[in-house]
């Protein structure tokens, strides 16, 4: 009758349109007060506690660092480099696209911040070039949402958080797949232009590269100092000189570093931002950041509500009963979070159904670490599938074209993530390698 | 300050109050979290330059990104960027979805008015029992007052929105939780 009722409430507010956090909040007051009460000071204590995490506050830091990568210029340097490599390519546009974006993951942490900072300046360049409007909008909101397997990334940060898993091995774990994915999506860049026959673009030599490639050195340096400073440099003895080895700071610093980077490169190396753009920019991102607290300590507080009743234990009772081998249960799993990624988007997925979903893989024998990366990547394919595809939203936006056009264009692409994320399940060495290797 | 001769005074009270929380909102988002790059920075800089620390760093850091948070989670509720799946609200009829609208409004305007009342149980209690966090110091009664203070910003953004959807005049019906096409509001 609680479960009923709870599942009930949840639905009927979500079905009323209000907000995720609201819905998660009052399905639970509610029947908490009708039928299974939990202490108000409880609440009272919880409702402000589950934000009071040093783990959680990388995810404001890694959304400033983002916006101000946009605003300070650094975005723009990025895509010179990534055009002046690979942009007389076959499909060297579309290339430069996908590259772009892996360059702004590996700082931005979200993805469609990266469609919406790359896009803004690719799309355009795009259709210039003679690329095909689905083409353009496929490969944006496609390979933007890489943003979130390439580290640093924000549902990992959740997800690490809901679940007490390593931040830092989770960051690891993404970046083998997050390159397959990346190179995959290269592959298709390539291949949808040589069938349209899209004009290949002059060769630069080395003295036209050089430009762009020192103006890009700064921003470069941006992920490789949070790479090595969250896990630090081997170690080495060399000429008396000698270095223990090990992490320099904590995700949670590595944001603020790489923040405190964004303002100073943006402001003193480029100079395309004031202090005052600063402010304006942490202030109209801060919204965002406000909207994911206020999900997540309701939905930590609905996880300890459904955890009381019982809810996530019966769910892996069930799964145990059902006699899955591991590799079905992962299958159903990509089912349940691609028909939940129809309808929400990556945060909320992830605070309302890993809590729910969690222990019956750990029951089942799964890494948490692989199961991670296994939801991120569907979050991914949730990104841009309508009806609410985040991504496709953002690439709306930016190109001014229907979400549906942006679907239509953003649909060969997605074979790409079904791939990865058949990989991804199914090799569980492309998620676990890297983090056995440096962690043992 | 000027006032619009055309506006009823109720017109002018939500004025009034929609300014007045902005600017504590900016305020706070600004400053905090300012503040919170500050103590951040500090707290790196002193470990691996200096090899020292302040045993509150880290608790003042935490409690300064949290309180900006909150204070853009209300910001949130009158820029219409909380999360929410509206894809009944855009199938049915305006006058359907309005009403919807309104009752979902009411619904984060209770409860967000429940959790005061558990905040301020559990603020009075921790008042009671005169307890302070080890690191900072600080009475804790006084960090836990920050939720329920946070949820009376969202309360009075949720009665805002209850009057505009009442007058009709709530036309900024996004919260698919994209703010904007910069993706600012993106969360994923």
């Amino acid at each position: 009758m609680t479960e009923l009722t709870l599942i009930a409430l949840f639905f009927l507010l979500i079905a009323l349109g209000a907000p995720v956090a609201v819905s998660l909040g009052g399905a639970l007051v509610v029947t908490s007060l009708a039928l299974d009460p939990i202490p108000l000071a409880v609440i009272g204590q919880k409702i402000f506690s589950n934000l009071n995490h040093y783990t959680l506050m990388a995810v404001p830091f890694f959304f400033f660092a983002s916006a101000l990568m946009e605003s300070g210029g650094l975005v723009r340097r990025l895509i010179d480099f990534a055009n002046s490599l690979v942009g007389h390519w076959t499909g060297g546009l579309g290339v430069t696209t996908v590259l772009s974006c892996v360059f702004f993951a590996a700082i931005s942490g979200s993805s469609p911040a990266t469609v919406a900072g790359v896009g803004r300046i690719m799309y355009p360049a795009l259709l210039k070039d003679g690329y095909s409007s689905r083409y353009a909008l496929g490969a944006l909101v496609t390979a933007g949402s890489i943003g979130i397997l390439i580290p640093p990334s924000i549902p990992m940060i959740i997800y690490g958080f809901v679940t007490e898993t390593s931040v830092t091995r989770l960051f690891l774990a993404g970046i083998i797949p997050g390159l397959i994915y990346g190179g995959g999506m290269m592959a298709m860049a390539w291949l949808l232009a040589r069938k349209a026959g899209v004009p290949r673009r002059p060769r630069m030599d080395w003295g036209q590269r050089r430009t762009p490639i020192v103006a890009a050195l700064p921003a470069l340096s941006l992920p490789l100092m949070i790479l090595i400073g969250i896990y630090g440099l081997p170690s080495f003895d060399l000429f008396g000189i000698s270095h223990d080895g090990g992490a320099i700071f904590t995700p949670t610093e590595a944001a603020v570093m790489a923040m405190l980077l964004a303002i100073c490169i943006g402001m003193f190396v480029y100079r395309e931002i004031s202090p005052a753009g600063v402010l304006r920019t942490i202030i109209d991102t801060a919204p965002a950041v406000g909207m994911i607290f206020f999900i997540t300590t309701n939905a930590l507080l609905f996880a300890f509500f459904i955890t009381k009743i019982g809810i996530p234990a019966r769910i892996t009772e069930t799964i145990v009963e059902m006699g899955l081998e591991p590799w079905q249960f992962l299958l159903l799993i990509n089912l349940v979070f691609l028909i939940i990624g129809f309808f929400l988007e990556g945060v909320p997925t992830v605070l309302m159904f890993v809590p729910v979903l969690f222990p019956a893989a750990l029951e089942m024998g799964i890494d948490p670490i692989h199961f991670g990366i296994i939801v991120i990547v569907n979050i991914e394919l949730g990104l841009v599938t309508p009806p609410v595809g985040l991504n496709l939203f953002v690439g709306a936006g930016v190109s001014n074209r229907p979400v549906l056009e942006v679907f239509r264009g953003a649909l060969p692409w997605m074979v790409v993530t079904v791939i990865v994320l058949m990989l991804v399940t199914f090799l569980p060495q492309l998620s676990l390698y890297l983090p056995n290797l440096v962690f043992g | 300050m000027q006032t619009d001769p055309g506006k009823s005074t109720a017109d002018r009270l939500a004025d009034l109050v929609d300014r007045g929380l902005s600017a504590i909102e900016t305020i706070l988002i600004a400053v905090l979290s300012l503040a919170a790059l500050g103590l951040g920075t500090m707290q790196v800089v002193l470990r691996y330059g200096f090899n020292t620390g302040f045993h509150w760093t880290e608790a003042a850091f935490v409690l300064a990104t949290v309180t900006a948070m909150l204070a853009a989670g209300s910001r949130a509720v009158r820029e219409s960027a909380h999360v929410r799946v509206d894809i009944l609200a855009t199938i049915l009829p305006n006058a359907i979805s309005r009403w919807m609208d309104l009752a979902a409004y009411v619904a984060a305007f209770l409860l967000c008015g429940f959790y005061i009342y558990c905040g301020y149980l559990f603020v009075s209690f921790a008042r009671m029992m005169n307890t302070a966090a080890p690191d900072t110091g600080i009475k804790d009664w006084i960090v836990f007052s920050i939720m329920p203070l946070a949820m009376t910003m969202f309360s009075l953004r949720y009665l805002l929105k209850i009057r505009l959807a009442l007058l009709g005049r709530d036309d900024d019906r996004q919260g698919d939780g994209h703010k904007d096409q910069h993706g600012r509001g993106a969360a994923s």
